[in-house]
């Protein structure tokens, strides 16, 4: 029973975060409030039910118990992966519990369940709601009905989707066939629904994110082989093919006004981890700006996601420790600074940060 | 323990003892030993309401066992908070090995033809003459199926019996002794146990309060055991079992919120055939064993989203060993010995990239016992040779290890029977397949895991002339273990945890036990014991989680057992109940991870038929779980609410 869970106990690693929507919307900039509070997906162990909602809230500086907990009087599910805000609502992917949990973005209080298998990602394009369900496809949400209208098939073991102009692009992993990785990025038509091509890129592919200039860039994983190490791909969207790669591997990134924010755990051939480093890349020139992120030396056990505050730059890193230990989110101003911190306790394994205006 | 065997009618016994004597046997032998060793009989194993060693080993003190729920679940035994992979399981005599993941499923261990159950913390220590591997972990299990007791012209027994009960469950099983000679004997055994498993449950999410049912949680599983004992006399013996055990059965999994029930399948099979040639001399003694083991299981897991749609895993182990003991008497009072075991463990799987090791290991012990009549010394030194060698990929180098052992009883006052005894063993246990091979997890540089005991304690057992009692157990043992370089699974990358030397943890604990004799009350017979396990187990691995300093999970600090046995002419009653305290799922010592306090009531009766010359018979109702306790031992594994077996065994 044991040795079977080793494969699932670290689900993998989401993709999406709230601004790439922005980043192709519009010429002129959306007026971003500050944020006053912050939501904090905890991904939970998995098979614990231990998904949770973590409220904190900027001006008093506390972080509630389980928000979702104590607005519906039930826990979220097994294993949170993902979430975003959408047209006043909250949507989140519990993917162990074949389930996307939409609520009130301000109040978490549920307004609806939709039953997808096994989602992991989620993002948002015009007035819909789309998510990867790692047995092959694509959900497209409803989000009047709060129901799925359509799905597409794509490749296998789908993690991260972006959108760039009327395309989405999403990311085929095949994490769950090891070694035979899938090696392609799906290119849906956001007009006909309909996957229009498959781009070759490098094996294991994870996340995905556009720029200004008209690139997507996907990172993989690789196959762990020499030939194939990890490293991010950069597709140019005008004509959908490969154009270049990025020869940094990043274990997970995000991508703010263009510059790309990471994070990579290295392990060496026993599995042994071997450091944490938080390269910040130029996604246009491909420059690395800094190989570290963090400036002051704050430590963080085990980086796990980032989130941007469009509002000000600020990047939260959110710190899963060992996966059993209570998580803790970490503050840093875009120069990398420490500005504050919050455990999210109960919760284990913080991954995405909302951002309440 | 002994609840019911102060009968003495139901026994084979020829001679009559005197009451003196009987009062004598009633003590249980644990009282001498130098380290804490806790025993079941098959008498006091009939009162338990139990199909397994795991339901049985739950009474004894200082044991924790791991139960995720029903009959087909996977239950291991963490003696001490140690864990399971510090546990040796011995099987008459030669101990069960799994080198893939250390573990011994007791589930899989039926109690059908099991004599005796005795657990010693630190190693067996009455006779130095064993074989060196029972020297090799911190805690050991012995299983015991014992000899058959023939009248005196009797050639063949038989033993036929058949459970039946909630859940589907239909458990026949047979034995059959024969006597060849007065020097050879057979006995075959076999057992099949089938149950659909399906028990309903309680599942609380928050406010709400759900009924449902378990399912995926059959089992089908057969078992056949061939025992020949050719004995010369006394000190002349050799015996040679073959066994073979095959099952399949559900995995259910854990609870999921809207995602409740799994369809993963596990098929076992396993094959041993052993042998022991014991012999002594006049002032020495040899034991000799080998055996052979086969192992294969296959797991298959029909929703796993890759290509093929599923997950087919099969996995096989075999094992060679043989092992030599050889003891000698200096004088009367001090004896040695030297042990050496070689064992030969190779694994085979289906998997991407399979290691497939094979490990060598020997081991050879030097051991010693000065004996007085108030005073007894014991020492050993173990030292362990492993080589591992592998067909693909990274091999960890050599291991060698020397390992100590020493002990004392002493008894301060000759005319009171209280005696202070004490243990000191430092040993490991070491990287199982999984912990080193594992395709994209195992870690060829993981290092043994160290566990260090202290104990020290005190027994009491007295013959009391009281009006009521006739004898008084008692037994108290404080303790002190410490593990480092506890090898535990932390997070990798995409999917996969890496195996590390990371945990650190410090026990603390005392176990204590109680066994109380009456006197028969016109034909009554009553017996009454109990035990009491505190621990604190403290998790030292990180001081900058907060975790840190935590109690471990799953270990509650305080727990206990009681079992209560009146026997009136053909009517045997037991009352069996375990409590547990309240203890913390895997997560920060925090209410919300607090599990709650549970406990479990069982009663049976039994009585015998009354039928002359056509053997015994034997009818038997078991209630478990009497107030439908709702709980879980490993959270979101629900364990079965009430339940009933019945049952008809017949001795002829």
């Amino acid at each position: 029973m044991r040795k079977n869970l080793w494969k699932w106990l670290v689900p993998a690693i989401v993709l999406v975060n709230a601004c790439s929507k922005d980043d192709n919307v519009a010429p002129v900039t959306p007026v971003i409030n500050p944020a006053s509070g912050l939501f904090v997906l905890d991904e939970g162990a998995f098979g614990t039910n231990s998904a949770m909602l973590t409220y904190f809230d900027i001006a008093t500086s506390t972080a509630s118990d389980d928000i979702y907990k104590q607005q519906n009087g039930t826990s979220l599910g097994d294993v949170g992966n993902d979430a975003i805000n959408y047209g006043g609502k909250m949507y989140i992917v519990v993917n162990n519990s074949n389930k996307i949990v939409v609520t009130d973005a301000k109040t978490a209080k549920l307004i609806s369940t939709i039953a997808l298998n096994q989602p992991r990602s989620i993002i948002s394009y015009k007035d819909k709601v789309i998510a990867t369900s790692w047995d092959g496809n694509v959900a497209v949400i409803d989000t009047m009905a709060l129901t799925i209208s359509k799905t597409i098939k794509v490749g296998s073991n789908p993690e991260g989707l972006a959108v760039q102009g009327s395309n989405i692009y999403v990311v085929n992993s095949g994490g769950l066939n090891a070694p035979a990785y899938d090696n392609t990025v799906s290119v849906i038509d956001g007009n006909s629904w309909t996957e229009t091509k498959k781009i070759t890129i490098g094996p294991n592919g994870q996340k995905v994110a556009v720029n200004s200039a008209g690139n997507v860039l996907v990172s993989t994983f690789g196959d762990y082989t020499a030939k194939n190490p990890p490293r991010i791909y950069i597709i140019d969207a005008a004509n959908n093919t490969l154009k270049d790669s990025i020869d940094k591997p990043v274990s997970y990134f995000t991508v703010f006004n263009d510059t790309a924010y990471s994070f990579y755990t290295e392990y060496d051939e026993n599995y042994q981890l071997k450091g944490i480093t938080y390269p910040v890349i130029d996604t246009k020139t491909k420059a690395v700006i800094r190989e570290n992120f963090i400036t002051d030396g704050t430590k963080i056990v085990y980086p796990y996601g980032i989130s941007i505050d469009e509002n000000n730059g600020d990047v939260y890193i959110t710190d899963a420790k060992d996966f059993i230990a209570s998580g803790e989110v970490f503050c840093f101003s875009r120069e990398g600074k420490f500005k504050f911190k919050f455990s999210v306790t109960p919760g284990v394994g913080p991954k995405k940060v909302l951002f309440l205006r | 323990m002994f609840c019911c065997t102060i009968k003495t009618s139901g026994q084979d016994t020829s001679h009559v003892l005197k009451n003196v004597d009987v009062q004598a046997q009633q003590l249980p032998e644990n009282g001498r030993s130098v380290v804490p060793m806790q025993q079941l009989k098959k008498d006091a194993l009939n009162g338990l309401n139990s199909l397994s060693v795991a339901d049985a080993v739950k009474y004894f003190s200082g044991v924790l066992v791991k139960d995720y729920g029903g009959l087909g679940g996977l239950k291991t035994i963490s003696v001490r908070s140690l864990g399971a992979n510090h546990t040796g399981v011995m099987y008459d005599g030669i101990m069960l090995s799994d080198a893939q993941g250390g573990q011994i499923d007791l589930g899989k261990l039926s109690l059908d033809n099991i004599e005796e159950i005795n657990l010693y913390n630190g190693q067996p220590s009455g006779n130095i003459c064993q074989p060196a591997r029972s020297y090799t972990t911190a805690t050991v299990l012995q299983l015991n199926t014992g000899l058959p007791v023939f009248k005196d012209d009797q050639r063949i027994k038989l033993n036929l019996g058949y459970k039946t009960g909630s859940f589907g469950l239909i458990n026949p099983s047979a034995t059959v002794h024969y006597r060849w000679s007065d020097k050879f004997y057979s006995s075959f055994n076999t057992e099949w146990q089938k149950a659909n498993g399906e028990y309903p449950f309680t599942f609380r999410n928050g406010d709400s309060l759900e009924k449902m049912k378990r399912v995926n949680a059959d089992i089908d599983a057969i078992r056949f055991e061939l025992d020949n004992k050719l004995i010369f006399n006394d000190s002349n013996r050799i015996a040679v079992k073959a066994y073979f055990y095959k099952s399949e059965r559900g995995l259910p999994g854990s609870i999921i919120i809207n995602n409740p029930n799994s369809s993963q399948r596990l098929w076992d099979r396993i094959f041993f055939l052993q042998g022991n040639w014991s012999r002594k001399f006049k002032n020495s003694q040899l034991l000799v064993n080998a055996k052979y083991n086969f192992s294969y299981n296959r797991f298959l897991n029909p929703e796993y989203l890759n290509n093929s749609g599923r997950l087919d895993n099969t996995y096989q182990q075999r094992e060679y060993y043989l092992s030599g003991s050889y003891a000698y008497n200096i004088t009367s009072q001090l004896q040695v010995s030297y042990s050496a075991d070689f064992i030969t463990n190779t694994m085979g799987a289906n998997t991407y990239n399979f290691a497939h090791p094979t490990r060598l290991t020997l081991l050879n012990v030097l051991a010693a016992k000065w004996k007085l009549q108030r005073l007894e010394l014991q020492g050993n030194l173990l030292y362990t040779l492993v080589n591992d060698q592998v067909k693909k990929g990274l091999e960890p180098g050599n291991k060698r290890k020397l390992t100590p052992y020493i002990g004392a009883s002493y008894q301060p006052w000759l005319f009171i029977p209280v005696r202070i005894r004490g243990y000191y063993k430092n040993i490991f246990r070491l990287p199982t397949f999984n912990d080193l091979y594992y395709t994209d997890l195992g870690n060829t540089n993981v290092k043994p895991e160290f566990a260090q005991q202290y104990d020290l304690g005190l027994t009491w057992q007295q013959n009391v002339s009281g009006r009521l009692l006739q004898a008084v157990s008692l037994t108290i043992d404080a303790y002190y273990n410490h593990v480092k370089d506890k090898i535990v699974a932390l997070p990798g990358n995409l999917f996969q945890w890496r195996i590390q030397n990371y945990g650190k943890v410090d026990i603390k604990g005392l176990d204590a036990g109680i066994q109380l004799y009456f006197k028969p009350i016109g034909k009554t017979h009553i017996s009454l014991k109990g035990n009491y396990t505190y621990q604190q187990a403290t998790d030292l691995s990180n001081p900058s989680l907060s975790t840190y300093k935590n109690q471990l999970p799953y270990t509650p600090k305080n727990s206990g057992a009681a079992n209560l046995g009146i026997e009136y002419k053909s009517w045997s009653f037991n009352y069996n109940a375990l409590f547990s305290a309240s203890r913390y799922q895997p997560g920060d010592n925090i209410p919300y991870n607090l599990l709650a306090s549970w406990n479990t009531q069982d009663v049976s009766l039994s009585y015998l038929l009354p039928v002359k010359n056509m053997g015994k018979w034997k009818l038997s109702f078991e209630l478990n779980n009497i107030f439908n306790q709702q709980y879980d031992i490993i959270k979101f594994y629900p364990m079965p609410g009430r339940s009933f077996r019945l049952g008809l065994n017949c001795k002829l």
